[in-house]
């Protein structure tokens, strides 16, 4: 029997696709990664038994499984690189449970950024999402990937708590307090507790880019969603300016959704779609902004705004460099009453993806490093760049503060016509040359993908040996997405 | 009955004090007796189950170890590392096993900048909270105590109502570096490219996951030597200056930026109306339900003085026979006094829709910033377990104190203290989304009416019983992995997390060298109370492991039964009321 027909035993026949087109289509994304080959099938599974199935057949074949759960991937990680079985999982969307007093709803991977905003707006909640992820984007990935949040304030904990998983095994397991026997219909237990049991298997997930298991739902946190907020804008002429200010905010734990933006970045995300209003924003907009989004809770909203801004007031008064805090932002008349609605939902689903929007195709050069460095890292990314001929006025910056000032993601954006293979392969030279120098600098590459893996497993070879005797355990015959990460 | 007294080889003995010079190793037995008892639960199981080490080793670096952990390796010798042995969980349990005991390994570091401690294996918090206060930055001091080791409580519990704003311990962990079972040195997070170690997951698949679970794997997983550990910013602008001393030591709060409100509640309902509310408005540093028994060990100074209070008000307090209604909430104005004024005014609006009294209560801290009362609050009867100590959601917290109370007043009671309907400790955490649960009992060996005697072994049995309403209510609990009966929980949670958990175990450490054995509890049951098998509905964990049992035909190999490994002394106790 071939392993189509052993995939349509398993799915059923309109859930299997072995046709050119198909396979064609799984072979591309927006990443620099060129995928040689094509997978065997793609299959669309409806639940955990069925994904079960599969990957217990591909352990049988000896053949990969590669799971996907957006619609648009940019890193290279989804792409069938030995061949195999593509297991998208996008029909597994639903919202399982809804945990209102815990503000926990239990989810499925193919679950979008959209109808994650839907549901919980519908609740007077909240997601609390990373920058502007496309509305197609599935919540599940975005979390296991580890996108950082706009809103510092929320790292208390864990944003995903329990998951089901079926391990490349073959094995389905729950992790997390969910793995509590009845679950979820005859325990007492919510699966809120993201630890154990036994150790932390959640963690091997994270990161991991499909590379130990399939993810089937995961019980995952939104926040209440406030009465009021207030938005403000700090603009700087140079990055360095903006660090210190940052950190003291920071440290004082002020405020909601806090970033620091580049022009360049700030004339794609805020331009209002119209002909000329990019090109307008990116003359008018400050070289360098902050922006603080202060919020109130149901009681008392307006003291809570009220001391956050006497305390950025004061560390602004202390600050040479914050000439002022100010209420809008020049060149952008309006925004900041949409900021706050506008951070809390995906990037609007008819309007082209602001990183695609300039030229089609961006690649994101990110990595995790303290702020302070943020602007000698910036520096090297300018300089590399223009020694690769690439416009440094087109290098898009963003910076996001996280666990209180601690450290920070960083996140260089240049962007190129994926339809010109000369300008795909001079953006390829300079995001290598680019990610080498980074790393040599001491930047972290907390999740470095395709392109600068080989590079950081190397020099971490402790690390990966020992990551790879609990891949061992957990997918004994590598079949799940081999070329990833480290394996 | 034997009593396995084998020492290390000489040839052993020889490499490890080529090591770290002969000063500092020994097989002396005035030295290696005293490392058996660890300074928390005073006559329970975890300490029956200890041996005294072969040999105890000194080391003083990360090179020191490693090198030591090679030796191990090369004679197989089951090795166990020691922070401030403050856990007698940590103690060594195999007999001719090699302490390593860490304690002169006390290095602070920091990186102020970025709210970065980093801690060697033998510093305990005490140093820490202090010196962080003088950096303008804090942590938090579990319940463990200010006296416990600061890795060895990261990789196990370090929990405490500050859990509240300062989220799980294990987002606390940053950079590791950590010597595994084989002797190979991994570090972890930044530290796996630079010497920086200010961030802990990744690079990829986080093996952090591997550090620990919901509890640690008690030194089963190799030793850590150097850990970073995300702080806090101090709320204030110099540190809060203790005043008494020991046990009673307290640090007075300024009265602008830091505050306690004591509330009681009309009922249960509004003590989870309140606990709700508060975290919905996102106010407070801390939330929780004490439990009255923890109030009179709180103001306790000592067994006598417990008893003294606890026992003329019994009858008051059987006769209310009801959980506690005290709701404490701790504030701070992170940000500004500001904050701390409007916190108080939406907590103060609250309270009193629900119809709250606020009462008195002392503005200090003496249990969570800095922890000086640990040994105070748990050793007052004389004997005492954490039956239970997990996070969850809040009815789950609800639940389970219903359903251990229940078990434990119609099975344990006497000899267990009885608390007359007290549900147990419950606490918000994470900001409202998780709550922690605790139920503590209590019993004295040498109580003079002799009520509570024999509670060891009831305390041991609610232990075992407590593992089997979990699973069967599907509650979640502390007692998985290592601190548990695996062939119950075992088979049970995951379902089937002990078989992975196991192979993992024996991936990174396939010697069974590391502070073996993984099922201690199995074997002492299937010694001492084999009918526990058939009340509890489970089988040993010896028939359902995979492999992992390395030690063990070492073990058998030199003529040794299991049996032999217990303790002289566990076998001449005069009391058999196991079971």
């Amino acid at each position: 029997m071939e392993l189509k027909d052993k995939l349509v035993g398993i799915i059923g026949a309109a859930q299997v696709d072995d046709s050119p087109a198909t396979l064609a289509a799984y072979s591309r994304d927006h990443s620099l990664v060129d995928c040689q080959g094509l997978a065997d099938a793609v299959v669309w599974p409806d639940s955990a038994e069925q994904v079960q199935k599969v990957i217990q057949l591909a352990n049988e074949l000896k053949i990969p499984v590669i799971p996907v759960s957006s619609e648009q991937h940019f890193h290279g990680s989804t792409l069938p690189k030995m061949g195999g079985v593509i297991m998208d999982m996008r029909r597994m969307n639903r919202v399982l449970d809804v945990d209102l007093p815990d503000r926990l709803f239990r989810i499925e991977p193919g679950l979008t950024w959209a109808q994650a905003q839907a549901e919980t707006e519908k609740l007077g909640q909240r997601m609390v999402m990373p920058l502007l992820p496309l509305a197609s984007g599935s919540v599940v990935a975005s979390l296991l990937e580890r996108e950082p949040p706009t809103n510092p304030r929320f790292e208390y904990g864990e944003p995903m708590t329990s998951n089901e998983v079926i391990w490349g095994s073959g094995m389905r397991f729950r992790t997390g307090s969910a793995s509590a026997p009845g679950f979820p219909e005859k325990a007492d237990s919510k699966g809120g507790n993201p630890e154990g049991p036994g150790t932390n298997w959640y963690r091997f997930l994270q990161g991991a880019e499909g590379t130990m298991g399939v993810v089937t739902w995961s019980i995952v946190k939104f926040e209440y969603l406030p009465v009021l907020d207030k938005t403000y804008f700090i603009t700087f002429d140079q990055m360095a300016q903006a660090i210190e200010p940052l950190y003291q905010m920071q440290r004082r734990m002020i405020g909601n959704e806090c970033f620091l933006l580049n022009r360049q970045v700030g004339a794609l995300i805020f331009n209002d779609g119209q002909p000329g209003g990019y090109e307008a924003l990116k003359r008018q907009l400050p070289p360098w902004f902050v922006v603080m989004v202060l919020s109130g809770p149901p009681r008392m909203p307006e003291k809570k705004l009220a001391y956050e801004k006497a305390a950025m007031d004061e560390i602004a008064a202390s600050l040479p460099q914050v000439q002022r805090i100010d209420e809008s932002l020049a060149g952008a008349p309006g925004l900041e009453r949409r900021l706050p609605g506008m951070l809390r939902k995906p990037w609007p689903a008819e309007r082209a993806y602001w990183k695609h929007a300039l030229k089609g195709g961006c690649e994101d050069l990110m990595c995790i490093a303290k702020m302070e460095q943020a602007p000698a890292f910036t520096q090297t990314v300018m300089e590399t760049a223009g020694l690769h001929g690439y416009d440094v006025n087109e290098l898009g910056v963003y910076l996001q503060p996280i666990e209180q000032g601690r450290a920070c993601h960083l996140e260089f954006q240049f962007y190129y016509d994926p339809a010109d293979p000369a300008a795909k392969a001079r953006i390829k030279a300079l995001y290598l040359d680019a990610g080498q120098k980074l790393f040599k600098q001491g930047a972290f590459f907390s999740r470095p993908y395709t392109l600068l893996s080989p590079m950081v497993y190397e020099h971490a070879r402790g690390y990966t040996n020992t990551i790879t005797k609990v891949k061992e355990v957990l997918d004994p015959n590598y079949i799940m997405c081999p070329g990833n990460v480290c394996f | 009955m034997p009593k396995v007294t084998e020492k290390v080889s000489q040839a052993a003995y020889n490499a490890l004090a080529n090591i770290v010079g002969p000063e500092w190793v020994t097989d002396d037995a005035s030295i290696t007796e005293s490392y058996v008892k660890g300074g928390e639960i005073h006559d329970c199981i975890y300490q029956r189950g200890q041996q005294p080490p072969g040999v105890v080793v000194m080391p003083k670096n990360t090179d020191e170890v490693q090198k030591i952990v090679k030796v191990c390796f090369r004679y197989h010798l089951p090795y166990t590392p020691i922070g401030a042995f403050w856990g007698v969980h940590c103690g060594g349990k195999v007999p001719f096993h090699v302490s390593i005991d860490l304690s002169r390994m006390r290095g602070l570091d920091w990186d102020e900048k970025h709210m970065v401690a980093i801690v060697e294996p033998g510093l305990i918090h005490s140093p820490l909270q202090a010196e962080a206060q003088e950096r303008g930055l804090y942590t938090m001091t579990p319940g463990g105590g200010s006296q416990a080791a600061v890795i060895g409580n990261m990789l196990t519990c370090n929990y405490s109502p500050l859990n509240y704003r300062l989220g799980l311990a294990t987002r606390r962990i940053l950079g590791v570096e950590w010597v595994l079972p084989d002797g190979e040195v991994i570090r972890l997070g930044s530290l796996s490219n630079s010497d920086d170690p200010y961030w802990g997951e990744g690079p990829g698949p986080d093996l952090r996951g591997l550090l620990r679970g919901y509890l640690g794997w008690w030194g089963k997983v190799g030793i850590i030597t150097k850990m970073a550990i995300k702080m806090h910013p101090l709320f204030l602008p110099e540190r809060m200056k203790p005043v008494e001393r020991g046990m009673m030591s307290t640090l007075e709060f300024p009265d602008n930026r830091i505050k306690w409100y004591n509330f009681r509640m009309p009922s249960e309902e509004a003590m989870r109306k309140a606990m709700r509310e508060i975290s919905r408005c996102e106010i407070g540093a801390a939330v929780m339900r004490v439990p009255t028994i923890w109030r009179y060990r709180g103001k306790s100074v000592s067994r006598e003085d417990f008893w003294s209070k606890w026992g003329p008000d019994e009858q008051k307090i059987r006769d209310g026979r009801a959980t506690s209604s005290v709701c404490r909430v701790l504030l701070i104005g992170y940000t500004s006094e500001a904050q701390l004024k409007y916190e108080e005014e939406i907590l103060m609006e609250i309270m009193t829709e629900l119809g709250a009294d606020l009462g008195r209560t002392k503005q200090s801290d003496q249990s969570w910033i800095k922890n000086a009362d640990s040994a105070g609050m748990w050793w007052p009867a004389g004997g005492y377990v954490s039956v239970e100590f997990v996070v969850e959601t809040l009815e789950h917290s609800f639940a389970r104190g219903k359903t251990l109370l229940k078990e434990k007043e119609a099975k344990f009671t006497p000899p267990l203290v009885d608390e007359y309907g007290e549900e147990g400790w419950i606490q918000m955490t994470d900001m409202g989304h998780t709550s922690y649960f605790e139920f503590l009992i209590q019993w004295d060996p040498e109580h003079p009416l002799g009520k509570y005697k024999s509670g060891e072994y009831k305390a041991w049995e609610h232990w075992v019983a407590s593992q089997r309403t979990a699973i069967d209510h599907g509650q979640y609990t502390a007692n998985i992995g290592s601190l548990s009966v695996m062939g119950l929980t075992g088979p049970a949670f995951g379902p089937n997390y002990g078989e992975i958990y196991d192979k993992v175990r024996q991936a990174v450490d396939p010697k069974d060298i590391s502070n073996p054995p993984l099922d201690l509890h199995d074997r002492v049951i299937e010694e001492f109370a084999p009918q526990w098998m058939e009340e509890y509905d489970f089988k040993p964990w010896t028939e359902l492991m995979h492999g992992g049992q390395e030690w063990w035909k070492v073990l058998t190999s030199r003529g040794y039964k299991w049996r032999d490994v217990l303790p002289e002394w566990y076998w001449d106790r005069d009391d058999k009321e196991i079971g």
